[in-house]
């Protein structure tokens, strides 16, 4: 049953566009790094060893719109999936093969699941060409560098990056897996109270967009949900202000799901 | 007459070594005032080549919008420019670069916060010509923010801070 889910959650034109949108979205941050004068052999050396360089150029793309679409991605390959099981009447014959505990198990993790790989893939790939384009290594100068490199400047796993940048963007590919993870769940939960796979997929988007709105009206920015996948578009972001942020929506998600699946459980 | 010879020696021996004090005096307020003319020159010519900060206070628009600082011609001829962020309101990480007037690029983006340095590498870097900084709001930004601080397309030298 999970292993049928999985593949049902992987193998869809959802998650296809999940990737290339999330490509697209990552070239679009990047234009803003690319947009300095012709790179010309003398004017590059005259630069400080390594201005340009991977590193560097994927946390750019990181700040541009995937930031914003990260909700969207995450619920577009399986999110809206029970919802067209119980419209369509699949989940009538699935559970004619299966119990539903064994269903809603198997839907729960293979949509947390695509919804991370949703993220990750694309910021995997993108950083596997940012390492073929640009050299890799970290530039030194204090004054003439690209981004800010404190510690408190690129997010909780700040201090990785001077000694071990690699690692240090498999972290934020990391923590942007587990943030599509809990929207993809978010999405899934809300597809129990919600008739509309439109709505469905939407909704996380819009929540996050009003959050991340009035976050920043109320001039408490760190706090936004864009902390959790982003978490050096600010200063001092902390493992406090993503941990709260994923918790609350994980949590919340998570009981919403059990208990929307009980109710229709119990009203079948 | 033993004493007044006596006297009128002692008084033009007193006279002797005013006229020396003076001499002395005059002396000493002409090196003075040499030194104080080649160092003036020196240094103000100094600040007139590697060029003088302009302040910048302005209103940065939201969801990626930018705004420019005045323009400022460049007067030395090192291809250095410095943008010395002071202040950010919110403390939001903004993206600067340096323009020509034309708005083609001449140096590109760099993240400033507050209190913070930066440091640009012109391309091309002419004497003569006008330059201006872009400040830029990232697409994350939902509010207008304010940004102060000073630049200069040239290298005046440390920001203070």
């Amino acid at each position: 049953m999970f292993r049928e889910e999985l593949k049902r959650a992987f193998i869809n034109y959802g998650f296809l566009a999940a990737v290339v949108i999330g490509l697209l979205a990552l070239s679009q941050g990047l234009s803003d790094y690319l947009s300095g004068p012709p790179m010309t052999s003398e004017y590059l050396s005259k630069l400080p060893l390594f201005y340009n360089n991977s590193y560097d150029a994927f946390i750019w793309s990181q700040r541009g719109i995937i930031g914003l679409l990260g909700p969207l991605l995450a619920v577009l390959p399986f999110s809206d999936s029970y919802l067209n099981d119980r419209t369509s009447g699949f989940l009538r014959n699935i559970l004619s093969r299966s119990s539903y505990k064994e269903y809603l198990f198997a839907k729960y993790c293979s949509t947390g699941l695509s919804g991370g790989f949703a993220i990750a893939i694309p910021m995997t790939i993108f950083f596997l060409v940012m390492n073929i384009v640009f050299p890799r290594g970290i530039n030194t100068n204090p004054y003439e560098l690209r981004i800010i490199s404190t510690p408190e400047a690129l997010g909780p796993f700040g201090y990785f990056y001077q000694n071990n940048p690699d690692l240090y963007i498999f972290l934020l590919i990391g923590l942007g897996c587990i943030f599509g993870m809990v929207y993809a769940i978010l999405g899934l939960s809300l597809s129990m109270f919600i008739e509309n796979r439109y709505v469905v997929l939407a909704t996380p988007f819009v929540l996050f967009m009003i959050t991340h709105y009035l976050l920043a009206l109320f001039r408490q920015p760190a706090w936004s949900p864009l902390s959790a996948l982003v978490p050096h578009w600010l200063i001092g972001i902390t493992w406090i202000h993503i941990g709260i942020s994923l918790g609350g929506i994980f949590l919340a998600s998570s009981m919403g799901f059990f208990l929307g699946s009980h109710v229709k459980e119990v009203r079948a | 007459m033993r004493f007044d010879k006596i006297c009128m020696i002692d008084v033009s021996n007193k006279s002797r070594e005013d006229f020396k004090k003076g001499e002395k005096m005059k002396m000493r307020s002409l090196v003075t005032g040499l030194i104080v003319i080649v160092l003036s020159v020196t240094l103000v010519g100094k600040a007139i080549a590697a060029g003088s900060f302009s302040t910048y206070n302005m209103t940065i628009p939201k969801l990626g919008g930018s705004n420019t600082t005045s323009n400022v011609t460049k007067v030395s001829s090192s291809d250095k420019a410095v943008v010395c962020s002071d202040q950010i309101g919110g403390g939001y990480t903004l993206n600067a670069r340096i323009e020509l007037l034309n708005g083609s690029v001449a140096a590109g983006y760099q993240s400033i916060s507050n209190d913070q340095r930066r440091e640009y590498t012109l391309n091309p870097s002419t004497a003569g010509s006008s330059y201006h900084a872009r400040i830029a709001t990232t697409i994350f930004i939902p509010v207008d923010v304010q940004a102060t601080g000073w630049w200069s397309p040239d290298n005046p030298g440390s920001c203070g801070f």
